[in-house]
C-alpha cells in the first residue's frame, strides 16, 4: 500500500520499497543506499551476507516497475565506502542498470559517496550540489535553515519508535517537516536515527508491503 | 637442598618428603596446616588433578599453590613458567601475587611470581613475552591473548600446574566455556600438566571437577571438612500491618538500621542493585553526618579509583560501614569486617553464603548476617534461606553445552597462534568437557563460518577472516588479528560512557541507553550525589552539583538478579508446613499469614494455589507454583497461549518469584477454562514457542552472541575514524542475518538460549507435571491477596500478541494520540 501526500500543491508518493514517487515529474527517489556495506563488513572479518545488495537491487527494480519513472534520482550515500565495491559489487549492479537501460538515474554525492568515482558501465550521472526540481530542492542533507524550497533528502535514516501497552516496535519512516522531508534509508543494512514526533508535521512508518502513518 | 634428599620410592612418602620444607615454614609462622591442605598437596605430588571444595577464607589459596610450588621446587634450573594461577578477578591478581610471593620467599625459593591482566603495562607484558616468569597469575581473556601469540608454545614448554581460582564463578557461563577451550591448549601442549579447581560451596562438585581438568584427566576432590557456622537474624518492623506486601528499596527499615549499627563493628551492607546502594548510601550519611569519614558507597559503576580507595578504607579499619552491591560479593579477604547486612532477598542460597563469609575470616568462625526485608514476604524467604543453609542445600552451577559463538572466537583465537589443521583442532576441542559431543558437522560449520562465511561462498566474496593454507587455518591479514586481539573475552558490556564533573573529575561509568534518555537539568543519584546533566561532551557526559531531589533513577544493566530454583522449592516447603513453623520471621509475620488465608488460603503440600479475581483492569488469574521467576515466565507464557486458544484474548502477564498473574482486559471467564490439562506437558516446547515473541527474546540475547563471535566491535578508545565504517547495532546484525541466512547458527543459538533458559534444561516440563497433577485450589478473591499483591504491583509489561505488525501499530498508534 502506498500513500499520497501533497507538500506545496505537488503529489508525493510514498512508496512501501522505501522509495518516494513525484507523478508529476515521473521521478522516483531513493536516498542512502550503501551499496557495498556488507562487503566492508566482510573484509574486517564479519560475515555479512552479500545478498543484502542482491535484495536491495530487487526491490529498487520493484519501485521502477510500479512507478515507472523516467528518471531515478538517489539523495546521496549510493556507495557505503569505495573499498566495498568490490567486482563482484560492479558487477550485480552493472548486470541490474541492464534491466533498466532506458531509465536515467542521477546520484547527488553524500558524505559516503565523496571520494569514489563511479564505475562508467554504471551509467549514473553525478551532481555535487542538491538538485531544483520546484518546489523541491533535492540533496543528501537536510536543510540547516528555511529556503524557499521545500528539501527532500536523506542521511538521517530516519526511524520512528512506537510504544504503549508493554509493546515496542522501532521502524524507519518517511519524516514530512515544515523546511523539509527525509526518506528512510533504502538499504536495510543500515542503522537509524530515532526522531520525535513532535519534530515533524507528520510521519510514515514502512513495513515490507505498506506504509502507514503515524 | 632437595636434590641431597634420597628420594623414596613410595608416592606418599615421596610427597612427605617433598612438604617437608612447607612443614617447616608452617612451623616458623606457627600455623598447622588443615587436613584438607594437606590432602590436596600430597594429591598434587602424586601427579593427580583435581578440584578442592572448601567455603571461602580458609587457606584455599595455599591448599592449591603450595603442591604445585614443591612439585615445582624439584627442579630450580629451567627459568620458564611452571604454574599458572588463573582467577576470574583482576582486581584480586595482585593480591594473589603478593600471598604467593610470601610462600615463594618464606621456603627459599627463588622462583618470580607475576601478574599479567588487562591493568599490566604493555612494557611488563612484552617483558614477560620474552621471558616468562615461573609463576604467573592471570585472567581467562589474558590467557587467551597469550595463546593468540603465534609461538605461545615457548611460553607454557616447561607448564605444570594450572589453578583454576573461584571456579565456581567461571562455571555456568561463558567465560568458563573459553578458559575450557584455552586449557585444551595446554594440555595439548603439554599432556603432563595438572589442572587443580577451586571452589565455594555447590551442589554438583563432581560435574564441577570433570569440567575443571577436561575429558583426558580423571579429578582427586578434596573436600574441606570445615565446620562454619552462619547466623542470620532479620530486623523486624515494628508494626507489620503497615509494612509494605511489595516493593524493593526498603527504606521504611533505616532508622532501625542505623541505631543497630555500630562504628566498633565494621559492617559490609549488601543491596541488590546499585540504585537500592545509591538511595540507601545518602539515607545512612545523611542521618548520620558525624559518619561522613567511616561510610563509603561501592559499587561496579563508579570509577575504579574510588572503589579501591573504599577497599583499602575497609582493610585499614578507616572505613566502617560499606553500602555495596554484588562488587564486593568477591575478593580479597576484609579482616576488619565483623558483620553483614543484607538488604532484600539474597535470591539464592549461595549467594547468601558468599556474603556471609565475608564477616568470617578464619575457619571454624561464626558468619553473622542481619537481614533487611524490603517487603513482608521477603521475611518467608530468608526464612526458608537459613533451613537451606541448616541442611546444607545450595544450588549447582551447570556448565555450559558447547556454545558456538566460544568456539568460533576460540578457533580464531588458534588460528592466529601459528594455526591448526582439522583434525588437531577436533581432538582438541573435544577434550573440554562442555564441547565434548561437539559434532563433525558443528564444527565444520564454525570453521566453514570464519573461513568463508559460512553459507553460499558467492555471498561473502570478500570475506576472510581465517584462511586455509594446505590444510592450515591461519589469520594472515593484519587488521583482523588487530581486531581479534582488541576483543577478546565473553564478557558482553553495554557501551557505557564515562560521567564527568564540568572541571574534569572523573566519577565512574553509566550505560549509554541511560544519557541518551536524559534532558539537559535531569537530576539523577550517582555515587551518593545528586547529579545534574549538562550534556555530552565527545563521548563523556558532563554534570555538576544538582540541587534538589533526583528526578530519574539509573537503570543500569543486569540489575536484576536471578532468583534460584533452591530457594523457592525451599520457600514453598516452608508454606507447606507454615503452621508449625517456629521461625521468628514466620512468627512475626502472622497477622499476613492470617489475612492470606482469610481472603483465600495457603497452599498444603501437592497442591496449588489459584487466584481468580475481577478490578476495574479486568479479569485477574493468579497461579503460585512458587518456582523462580523464569520458570513462571514459560509456565504463564503456555498458560496463557492455551486460554487464548479457547477464546480470543490479548492478555497481560506479571510474573514474580511465587507465582504468574494473567490478566484479560476483556470478560475471559478463568472459573469455566481453568482445568488441569491446562498445565499438561504435551506440546509445551512448541506452545512456548508460539506463545513468546523468540524472535524479540533472541534478538535482544544476539548481542552478547554477536560480540563473542567476533561480529561487533563495541569500538575501542584507540580505535581509529576507519572503525566508524564498521559500526552496527547487533539488532541490526540480528535482523539482516534472519532475513537471509534464517538457518544461521548464531541466530539458532539466541533463540536456543532463549529456550534454554526458559525452560532451564527441561525443569519446566516437571514442574507442568506437577502443575496438572497436583489438586488446583481456586479461591475467587474480592480484593489482592498478600500473594497476589506484589504480581499487581509490578506488573510486567509482557503481552500476549496474536495481532499481526500492523494491527500492533494501529493500536499503538491509538495509545499514542490519547497521550
Amino acid at each position: 500500500m502506498t500513500e499520497n501526500i501533497v507538500i506545496r500543491g505537488e503529489n508525493l508518493e510514498l512508496l512501501p520499497e522505501r522509495c518516494v514517487f513525484l507523478p508529476s515529474s515521473r521521478t522516483l527517489l531513493a536516498a542512502d543506499l550503501h551499496w557495498g556495506k556488507a562487503e566492508v563488513f566482510q573484509r574486517s572479518g564479519i560475515a555479512v551476507s552479500s545478498k543484502v545488495l542482491a535484495d536491495d537491487l530487487q526491490r529498487l527494480s520493484r519501485a521502477i516497475e510500479r512507478t515507472k519513472p523516467s528518471e531515478l534520482i538517489i539523495l546521496g550515500d549510493l556507495i557505503h565506502a569505495p573499498v566495498g565495491i568490490t567486482p563482484e559489487v560492479v558487477a550485480a549492479v552493472s548486470a541490474w542498470r541492464d534491466k533498466h537501460a532506458g531509465l536515467k538515474i542521477s546520484l547527488i554525492r553524500g558524505n559516503h559517496d565523496r571520494r569514489f568515482i563511479l564505475p562508467e558501465i554504471w551509467r549514473i550521472e553525478v551532481h555535487d550540489s542538491p538538485i531544483e526540481r520546484k518546489p523541491f530542492l533535492l540533496a543528501h542533507d537536510p536543510p540547516t535553515e528555511p529556503g524557499d524550497l521545500h528539501v527532500l533528502s536523506g542521511h538521517l535514516h530516519p526511524v520512528v519508535r512506537l510504544t504503549g501497552g508493554g509493546d515496542s516496535l522501532r521502524l524507519p519512516c518517511f519524516a514530512v517537516g515544515k523546511t523539509g522531508s527525509v526518506l528512510p534509508a533504502f538499504s536495510l543494512f543500515t542503522g537509524g536515527l530515532e526522531l520525535k514526533k513532535r519534530d515533524w508535521r507528520q510521519l510514515f512508518v514502512v513495513t515490507d508491503n505498506s506504509v502507514i502513518e503515524v | 637442598m632437595l636434590d641431597t634428599l634420597e628420594k623414596p620410592h613410595n608416592p606418599t612418602e615421596r610427597a612427605g618428603a617433598l612438604l617437608r620444607p612447607v612443614d617447616e615454614w608452617f612451623r616458623s609462622r606457627g600455623w598447622k596446616p588443615f587436613p584438607f591442605q594437606r590432602e590436596a598437596w600430597e594429591a598434587r605430588l602424586k601427579g593427580e588433578s583435581g578440584l578442592i571444595h572448601v567455603p571461602t577464607g580458609a587457606g584455599k589459596t595455599y591448599a592449591a599453590f603450595l603442591g604445585a610450588l614443591m612439585h615445582a621446587a624439584q627442579d630450580q634450573t629451567s627459568k620458564r613458567l611452571r604454574i599458572l594461577y588463573l582467577t576470574p578477578l583482576k582486581a584480586v591478581a595482585r593480591d594473589i601475587q603478593l600471598a604467593l610471593e610470601e610462600a615463594v620467599s618464606g621456603l627459599g625459593l627463588k622462583f618470580r611470581v607475576e601478574a599479567r591482566t588487562g591493568d599490566t603495562s604493555a612494557h611488563r607484558r612484552s617483558k614477560q613475552r620474552a621471558a616468562m616468569p615461573e609463576i604467573l597469575v592471570t585472567t581467562p581473556e589474558s590467557l587467551a591473548l597469550l595463546i593468540c601469540d603465534q609461538d605461545h608454545e615457548r611460553h607454557f614448554s616447561h607448564l605444570e600446574t594450572v589453578i583454576l581460582d573461584e571456579w565456581h564463578e567461571c562455571l555456568g557461563n561463558k567465560r568458563g566455556s573459553l578458559l575450557e577451550l584455552s586449557l585444551t591448549r595446554l594440555r595439548k601442549l603439554r599432556p603432563g600438566v595438572r589442572t587443580w579447581a577451586l571452589t565455594a560451596t555447590i551442589s554438583n562438585t563432581e560435574e564441577a571437577a570433570r569440567v575443571a581438568v577436561g575429558t583426558n584427566d580423571r579429578p582427586t576432590i578434596v573436600r574441606a571438612k570445615l565446620h562454619r557456622p552462619v547466623v542470620i537474624e532479620s530486623l523486624l518492623p515494628d508494626q507489620i500491618d503497615t509494612f509494605p506486601w511489595a516493593g524493593h528499596l526498603g527504606l521504611k527499615l533505616a532508622s532501625k538500621l542505623l541505631a543497630w549499627l555500630d562504628p566498633e563493628r565494621p559492617t559490609l551492607i549488601f543491596t541488590n542493585t546499585r540504585s537500592q546502594a545509591e538511595r540507601w548510601f545518602l539515607t545512612l550519611s545523611e542521618a548520620k553526618p558525624e559518619w561522613r569519614e567511616w561510610i563509603a558507597l561501592h559499587h561496579g559503576s563508579l570509577d575504579r579509583k574510588e572503589r579501591e580507595r573504599v577497599e583499602a578504607g575497609v582493610k585499614s579499619g578507616t572505613i566502617r560501614f560499606v553500602v555495596a552491591t554484588s562488587s564486593l560479593d568477591l575478593g580479597v579477604d576484609f579482616a576488619p569486617v565483623d558483620r553483614i547486612v543484607q538488604i532484600g532477598s539474597p535470591k539464592g542460597i549461595a549467594r547468601l553464603l558468599q556474603r556471609a563469609g565475608r564477616s568470617a575470616h578464619r575457619p571454624g568462625e561464626t558468619a553473622f548476617v542481619l537481614f533487611v526485608p524490603t517487603n513482608a514476604l521477603e521475611l518467608i524467604e530468608i526464612a526458608a534461606a537459613r533451613r537451606a543453609i541448616d541442611i546444607n542445600h545450595v544450588e549447582p552451577r551447570e556448565p555450559l553445552i558447547k556454545p558456538l559463538d566460544v568456539l568460533v572466537q576460540h578457533l580464531v583465537t588458534r588460528a592466529l597462534g601459528g594455526g591448526f589443521t582439522r583434525e588437531e583442532i577436533l581432538s582438541e576441542v573435544r577434550s573440554a568437557f562442555s564441547y565434548r559431543g561437539v559434532s563433525d558437522d558443528e564444527l565444520d560449520w564454525a570453521l566453514a563460518f570464519i573461513r568463508d562465511g559460512g553459507f553460499s561462498l558467492q555471498a561473502y566474496s570478500s570475506y576472510r577472516r581465517v584462511e586455509l593454507d594446505y590444510g592450515v587455518y591461519r589469520v594472515r591479514d593484519a587488521r583482523i588479528a588487530r581486531l581479534h586481539r582488541m576483543n577478546i573475552g565473553t564478557i558482553a558490556s553495554d557501551a557505557s560512557v564515562a560521567l564527568k564533573f564540568l572541571r574534569g573529575k572523573q566519577l565512574g561509568y553509566v550505560e549509554e541507553g541511560f544519557i541518551s534518555k536524559l534532558k539537559k537539568g535531569d537530576r539523577f543519584l550517582f555515587s551518593g550525589r545528586v547529579l545534574e546533566y549538562i550534556g555530552m561532551q565527545g563521548l563523556e557526559a558532563r554534570v555538576r552539583m544538582g540541587k534538589g531531589g533526583a528526578t530519574v533513577s539509573p537503570s543500569w544493566h543486569g540489575g536484576r538478579l536471578p532468583y534460584s530454583s533452591s530457594l523457592s522449592r525451599s520457600v514453598r516447603e516452608l508454606l507447606e508446613n507454615i503452621d508449625h513453623a517456629q521461625d521468628i520471621e514466620i512468627r512475626a509475620l502472622e497477622p499476613i499469614i492470617e489475612a492470606q488465608r482469610r481472603l483465600s488460603a495457603i497452599p498444603r503440600a501437592r497442591e496449588t494455589l489459584v487466584e481468580i479475581g475481577k478490578t476495574r483492569e479486568g479479569n485477574h488469574l493468579f497461579v503460585y507454583p512458587f518456582e523462580g521467576r523464569l520458570i513462571h515466565e514459560g509456565v504463564a507464557a503456555i498458560i496463557a497461549y492455551r486460554l487464548s486458544r479457547f477464546q480470543g484474548a490479548t492478555f497481560s502477564i506479571a510474573v514474580n518469584d511465587y507465582g504468574f498473574e494473567i490478566l484479560s482486559a476483556g470478560d475471559f471467564d478463568f472459573n469455566t477454562t481453568l482445568t488441569p490439562d491446562l498445565f499438561s506437558s504435551e506440546n509445551a516446547i512448541e506452545d512456548l514457542r508460539s506463545a513468546l515473541d523468540l524472535t524479540q527474546l533472541a534478538r535482544q540475547r544476539f548481542r552478547e552472541i554477536a560480540r563473542v563471535a567476533g561480529l561487533l566491535h563495541p569500538g575501542h578508545p584507540s580505535a581509529r575514524k576507519s572503525a566508524r565504517q564498521l559500526q552496527v547495532s547487533a539488532g541490526l546484525l540480528f535482523d539482516v542475518f534472519r532475513r537471509y541466512e534464517p538457518d544461521h547458527p548464531l541466530v539458532l543459538q539466541s533463540e536456543n538460549q532463549v529456550l534454554g533458559e526458559q525452560m532451564e534444561n527441561g525443569r519446566l516440563f516437571s514442574v507442568l507435571d506437577r502443575l496438572s497433577r497436583e489438586n488446583l485450589i481456586v479461591r475467587n478473591v474480592s480484593r489482592p491477596t498478600p500473594l497476589g499483591f506484589p504480581l499487581i504491583a509490578e506488573r510486567l509489561g509482557a503481552r500476549l500478541s496474536s495481532e499481526t505488525l500492523e494491527q500492533r501499530i494501529e493500536r499503538l498508534k491509538s495509545t499514542w494520540r490519547s497521550n
